[in-house]
C-alpha cells in the first residue's frame, strides 16, 4: 500500500516535467510581445529602446532551452517567476487565489452531491415510474444549460428579485451559495445519471437476484447492496471533475466575481504573462495528479479487493 | 389431504418479445412432499431454469405467468401480493443458484450477508444473530466458520462460496430448497462434496428439494422423483427408478443413452443433427428429432399415466400401442 | 469420411519429419506474477503425444492445464524447458519457420461462439486460416470449403450464415472445421464440449473419433470430464497444481488408477444409475488451495493415504508399467507388497 502511494508521487515527476515543457515551449510559439506588454502596463511609451530595455529585464534574450532550465531552477525553490502584468511573485498570485478557488470546488461538490445521489437512487429505484421521469428531465435540463445562464438567472432571481443574496465577490457564506449552486447544479445532472446508469446495471446482477430470492426487502438492497458497487464508477469520472474544479471555472468565476484562480489564468492568457501561466499550468498539474491518487485512494474504501492482498484464492 | 408442499399445476410462462411471444414453459405440473427431492433434467431452452424462478416470483420482465397454479402448503403463490411473496422468499423457499462467484456481493463480507438474512426473517437480537450464523456455517462445513465471517467472497475457493450459498439459503429454515445447477460452476472433486453436503442437510432438517440440472450424475446422487423437461414441457415424470431403468419417451432415451459412462465404450447413436427452431409446433415438439416420429405426432401428446406414477407425454408410450412395440423393436 | 486431398503444394509445406513422437514436452516450468506472489503454474512437467494418438489432460482448477495448452501453441514462452513439436525445437524457431511449424497445431476453443468473429460469415471464418498461410485461389478455396464442411457434417448452405445464427453445437462444428483448415497434424482442445448440451455433446465427441481415426489426428484433450476422457483419448495425463500426478492409458481408469488423487477424480464421478449413488469411494480431504510453499507432494494435505515423507520430498513421476506413470511415495509400497 505504502509503495503503491510511493510509486504514484513518483510518476508526479515525468508529469510535471512534460506539462511544464510542453507549455513553455507553446507559450512561446504564441505571437505578442511579452516586453512590449510589460512597457505599456507600466505606462510608458512602448519605444524600441524601452521594449529593448525590457526585454533584457525580463531576460527575454537568452536562448528556449537556457529560460526553461533557469525557470525549473527557479521552480524548485519555489520562486515561480514574477507576474509581467501585476509585478507580483507568480507563487504569491497563485497562493492568494487558489483558496477562494477551493472554496468553491468543495463547496460545489458538496452541493452536487446533496442533488445527484438522491436522485439517482430514487430515480433507479422507481425506475420508469414519474419520479424517474421527472428527475431524468432534470438532469437533461441541467446538462443541457450553459453554466453561464443559469448562473445569470440565479443572480435575477435569488440577487435582484428576492434579494437574499449576494451576487457579487467573496467573503461570507451568502456569497457563496450562488455560484456554488450555478456549478453545482450542472454537475449533479450529469452525475445523477451516471449514478442511476450504474446502479440500474448493477442491479440486473446475479448477486441481486440472489438476494431478492432470500427475501431482503428492495430498499435494503438498494442502498446496502447495490449502491456501494455502482458508486466505482462514479467515484472515477468525479475524480476529474474534482481536478477541473480545482482548476478554476473561469465563466463563474467571471459572473459572480469570484477571485478564484480560473480569472487569474485567462487575464495572463490576454496579457501574455508567461511566467503566472507556466506556474498555473503547474500546479495545476500537480493538483490534478494528487486529486486523482486521492480518488484512487477511496477506491480501497469501496472494494476490497483493493484492499485485501487482492486476487483471487481458487 | 394432500401432503405435498409444493404442487405446480399447469404452469404456463410466456416472454413477450417485440415480434413473437415465446412460450418458455408450455404447462409444467408436478409436485413435491417434504423430505423429497424432485430433480428436473433438461438442456437449455427448456425452460427449467424459468420455473424454479416463477415458484420464488422472480421471474425478469418481460416474463409472465400466463396460467396455471403455484401451491405453496395450500396456499396460490401468484396470487399472493408482492409483500407476501417477499416474506416466503428465504422464509419458506429458499434458491441456491449457479455461479457462487457473481451470486454474492463482492463489496460485503460473508458475515454480513448472513446476519442480513437471519435479521430479516428471524426475531433474535445482535449477539443470537451472530451465534446463529456462526452455527450455520458451521453445519455446511465450513471449519473456520469466524475467518470466513470476516472473509469477502473473493477470498473464498469456489467450494466455499457455495457452501455460503448454502448456509445463505437454509439460514431461516425453509420448507424448500430450490438448487438451479447447484454443481456446474465447481471442480469434480468439490461437486461430489457439494452434492454429499445437500443430501445430507435435506436428511437432517427433512425439507423438501427441488434439483435443477443437465446433469443426469446430479439427478442419480439426489433424486427420488424425476422430471424430463424440453421445450417448455414435462415429457417424462416418474420415480428415479422408473426413469432410469424403463425411460419411455423417447427424448428421455436419447439423453439417458449419450452421456459418456466412464468404462462404457461408444455406442452407435445416431447421428441426428438438431435444427434451430424455436418454433413452438402444435404437435408434439420433439418430434423433429424423435425416430419414432409418425403422423400421430402432429397432435401434442397428453401426459399419460403409464405405470403407478410414471408419466410420459408421447403417443407411443402406451403398453398397449401395437406401433409403439415395433418401432421399439426396430431401435433395439 | 471424404478422402484427404493431397494438395502437393501444401503438403510441401507441411512435411511431417521423423517419426513417433510429435510432440514432447520436456521439463516445462512457468511461474506467473501476482502481485508480490510468484505463482507456479507449471512445475517441471514432461509429457509426450505421438502421431494419431490422443492424450487427455485432466485436473482441477490451479493444476495448469490451460497453461500447458497455451504453450504448446506458441502463446508464450515457457520460463523453462523445451517443446519439441514435429522433431524441431519450437522455442527457437522464428519468423516463417515458425509459422509454417504452427500450422501444423490448432486449436477447439470451449465456447466457440465467443471466439468466433461476429461480423464474418462462417464461411469467411473457416478460411481466414487458409489465406493466411497460403492462399490459393478463389476456386480452390471454395473447394476446400465444401471439404472441411463435409469433415465435420455441417451442410454447405450454413457457410454464409454468421455465427449467432446457428446453434451451439454448430458453432462447435464450425470451430473445428476452422481447426482443421492449415491441414495441422494436432489439435489442442480445451474444454471442447463442456458448454454443450449432452445430446449434443456425444454427436461431437463422435465427429472427433471419426476425425482422429480418418485424419490420423493426434490430440491434446483438455477436460474435467473423465468420461469424455475416456472415450476420446488413449492416454491421460492428471495434473495437480502444476504437477503431473499419474499418466496412464485410458483403459485402465475404472480400476488401475494408482495415484490417490487420479482415484478420487474417478471416485468423484456420479452415479449413473440410482442403486450406486452416495459416492462410496470418495477419499478426500478439503480443497484445492493455493501453496505457499511448494515443498513435498503437493497432494499430501488433502491424501488420506499421507505420510511424513510426503511432506517432506517431492515424487517423482515412476513408470510402474509400460505406459502407465505415477507421482506418489506410497506407490512403492503397494507395489513392493502387492
Amino acid at each position: 500500500m505504502a509503495n503503491y502511494i510511493i510509486n504514484r508521487l513518483l510518476q508526479l515527476i515525468p508529469v510535471l516535467v512534460g506539462v511544464s515543457l510542453i507549455t513553455f515551449f507553446i507559450l512561446n510559439l504564441a505571437p505578442g510581445d511579452p516586453a512590449e506588454l510589460m512597457v505599456r502596463a507600466s505606462g510608458m511609451e512602448p519605444t524600441p529602446e524601452a521594449v529593448a530595455s525590457m526585454r533584457e529585464e525580463l531576460g527575454l534574450n537568452y536562448p528556449l532551452h537556457v529560460r526553461y532550465c533557469l525557470w525549473v531552477w527557479h521552480a524548485l525553490h519555489g520562486d515561480l517567476g514574477v507576474s509581467y502584468h501585476s509585478g507580483l511573485p507568480v507563487a504569491r498570485e497563485l497562493a492568494l487565489r487558489f483558496p477562494a478557488t477551493l472554496q468553491l470546488a468543495l463547496a460545489s461538490s458538496l452541493f452536487m452531491i446533496l442533488l445527484a445521489l438522491p436522485a439517482g437512487l430514487l430515480s433507479a429505484f422507481y425506475n420508469r415510474s414519474y419520479i424517474d421521469h421527472l428527475s431524468r428531465f432534470a438532469a437533461l435540463l441541467g446538462a443541457s444549460m450553459p453554466g453561464y445562464w443559469l448562473g445569470l438567472i440565479l443572480i435575477y432571481i435569488f440577487g435582484v428579485r428576492l434579494g437574499l443574496l449576494p451576487v457579487m465577490g467573496s467573503g461570507t457564506i451568502k456569497h457563496l451559495l450562488l455560484p456554488a449552486m450555478t456549478l453545482g447544479f450542472g454537475l449533479a445532472a450529469v452525475y445523477a445519471r451516471l449514478l442511476r446508469a450504474s446502479l440500474l446495471e448493477v442491479m440486473g446482477q446475479d448477486y441481486i437476484k440472489a438476494a431478492r430470492a432470500r427475501g431482503l426487502r428492495e430498499r435494503r438492497i438498494m442502498l446496502a447492496y447495490a449502491f456501494k458497487n455502482a458508486l466505482l464508477p462514479v467515484v472515477t469520472a468525479f475524480g476529474m471533475s474534482l481536478g477541473h474544479l480545482l482548476g478554476g471555472m473561469v465563466v463563474v468565476e467571471t459572473i459572480f466575481s469570484w477571485p478564484g484562480v480560473g480569472r487569474l489564468s485567462v487575464e495572463a492568457i490576454f496579457a501574455r504573462d508567461y511566467p503566472v501561466l507556466q506556474g498555473y499550468v503547474l500546479v495545476m498539474a500537480l493538483v490534478f495528479v494528487v486529486v486523482n491518487l486521492l480518488v484512487d485512494l477511496s477506491y480501497v474504501l469501496l472494494n476490497p479487493r483493493l484492499r485485501i492482498g487482492g486476487g483471487e484464492k481458487r | 389431504m394432500d401432503d405435498a408442499i409444493l404442487r405446480v399445476e399447469n404452469i404456463k410462462i410466456d416472454f413477450p418479445g417485440k415480434n413473437s411471444t415465446v412460450r418458455a414453459v408450455n404447462g409444467v405440473s408436478f409436485a413435491i412432499k417434504a423430505g423429497e427431492t424432485l430433480g428436473i433434467i433438461g438442456e437449455s431452452g427448456s425452460g427449467k431454469s424459468v420455473t424454479a424462478l416463477a415458484l420464488l416470483g422472480l421471474l425478469e420482465k418481460p416474463g409472465r405467468v400466463l396460467e396455471g397454479r403455484i401451491i405453496y402448503k395450500g396456499r396460490d403463490v401468484l396470487l399472493l401480493s408482492r409483500k407476501e411473496k417477499q416474506r416466503l422468499r428465504g422464509r419458506e423457499m429458499a434458491m441456491v443458484f449457479q455461479d457462487p462467484l457473481t451470486s454474492l456481493n463482492p463489496v460485503l463480507t460473508v458475515g454480513r450477508q448472513l446476519t442480513d438474512v437471519l435479521r430479516r426473517h428471524l426475531e433474535l437480537n445482535r449477539h443470537q444473530t451472530r451465534e446463529r450464523a456462526l452455527r450455520l456455517l458451521q453445519s455446511v462445513g465450513l471449519g473456520n466458520h469466524e475467518g470466513i465471517m470476516k472473509s469477502f467472497p473473493f477470498q473464498l475457493s469456489g467450494g466455499m462460496r457455495q457452501r455460503v450459498m448454502l448456509a445463505l439459503a437454509l439460514g431461516a429454515n425453509p420448507s424448500l430448497l430450490i438448487a438451479d445447477e447447484p454443481t456446474t460452476a465447481l471442480d469434480v472433486t468439490v461437486q461430489a462434496q457439494i452434492i454429499r453436503e445437500l443430501h445430507r442437510l435435506q436428511q437432517e432438517k427433512g425439507m423438501a428439494m427441488l434439483v435443477i440440472t443437465h446433469n443426469w450424475g446430479v439427478v442419480a446422487e439426489l433424486a427420488d422423483r424425476v422430471g424430463v423437461m424440453y421445450n417448455g414441457r414435462l415429457v417424462e415424470y416418474g420415480s428415479i427408478v422408473d426413469i432410469f431403468n424403463h425411460p419411455a419417451h423417447p427424448y428421455t432415451h436419447l439423453i439417458l443413452s449419450s452421456v459418456p459412462v466412464l468404462g462404457k465404450g461408444r455406442k452407435g447413436i445416431i447421428n441426428i443433427h438438431s435444427p434451430v427452431s424455436r418454433v413452438t409446433l402444435n404437435g408434439c415438439s420433439f418430434a423433429p428429432r424423435c425416430m419414432l416420429k409418425g403422423k400421430h405426432c402432429l397432435k401434442a401428446p397428453l401426459s399419460a399415466e403409464i405405470s403407478p406414477g410414471h408419466f410420459v407425454a408421447c403417443h407411443l408410450a402406451g403398453i398397449d400401442s401395437a406401433i409403439a412395440v415395433e418401432r421399439r423393436r426396430e431401435l433395439a | 469420411m471424404p478422402e484427404r486431398e493431397e494438395n502437393t503444394e501444401v503438403a510441401g509445406m507441411n512435411v511431417l519429419n521423423g517419426n513417433g513422437r510429435l510432440l514432447e514436452i520436456k521439463d516445462l516450468i512457468k511461474y506467473y506474477r501476482r502481485g508480490r506472489k510468484l505463482i507456479t503454474a507449471l512445475d517441471s512437467v514432461s509429457l509426450h503425444v505421438d502421431r494419431g494418438e490422443a492424450v487427455g489432460l485432466v485436473g482441477e482448477s490451479g493444476c495448469g492445464k490451460s497453461t500447458l495448452a497455451r504453450l504448446v501453441l506458441g502463446l508464450g514462452p515457457p520460463d523453462r524447458g523445451s517443446i519439441l513439436f514435429d522433431a524441431a525445437d519450437m522455442l527457437s524457431l522464428r519468423g516463417e519457420a515458425l509459422r509454417r511449424k504452427r500450422k501444423g497445431i490448432q486449436i477447439v476453443f470451449q465456447d466457440c461462439g465467443s471466439v468466433l468473429n461476429p461480423r464474418l460469415t462462417v464461411g469467411a471464418a473457416i478460411t481466414e486460416p487458409i489465406a493466411n498461410f497460403n492462399p490459393p485461389d478463389s476456386v480452390c478455396l471454395d473447394k476446400k470449403l465444401k471439404y472441411l464442411f463435409e469433415m465435420v457434417g455441417l451442410e454447405k448452405s450454413l457457410a454464409d450464415r454468421f455465427p449467432h445464427q446457428l446453434s451451439g453445437g454448430q458453432r462447435q462444428r464450425v470451430g473445428i472445421a476452422r481447426a482443421l483448415a492449415p491441414e495441422p497434424f494436432m489439435l489442442v482442445c480445451d474444454e471442447p464440449v463442456s458448454s454443450l448440451d449432452v445430446s449434443v455433446q456425444s454427436q461431437i465427441i463422435d465427429l472427433f473419433l471419426e476425425l482422429k481415426k480418418g485424419l490420423k489426428l493426434s490430440y491434446l484433450f483438455i477436460s474435467h470430464d473423465l468420461a469424455v476422457v475416456n472415450q476420446i483419448c488413449d492416454r491421460v495425463a492428471v495434473m495437480y497444481l502444476g504437477r503431473l500426478a499419474e499418466v496412464m492409458p485410458v483403459t485402465e481408469l475404472v480400476s488401475g488408477a494408482m495415484h490417490p488423487y487420479t482415484q478420487a477424480l474417478v471416485s468423484a464421478i456420479p452415479a449413473n444409475n440410482p442403486e450406486k449413488r452416495g459416492f462410496p469411494c470418495l477419499q478426500l480431504r478439503g480443497e484445492v488451495l493455493p501453496v505457499v510453499e511448494r515443498r513435498g507432494c503437493l497432494f499430501a494435505p488433502r491424501c488420506v493415504e499421507a505420510q511424513s515423507c510426503c511432506y517432506e520430498t517431492v515424487p517423482c513421476l515412476v513408470e510402474i508399467s509400460p505406459g502407465h506413470s505415477v507421482a506418489c511415495h506410497n506407490i512403492k509400497e503397494k507395489t513392493k507388497t502387492s
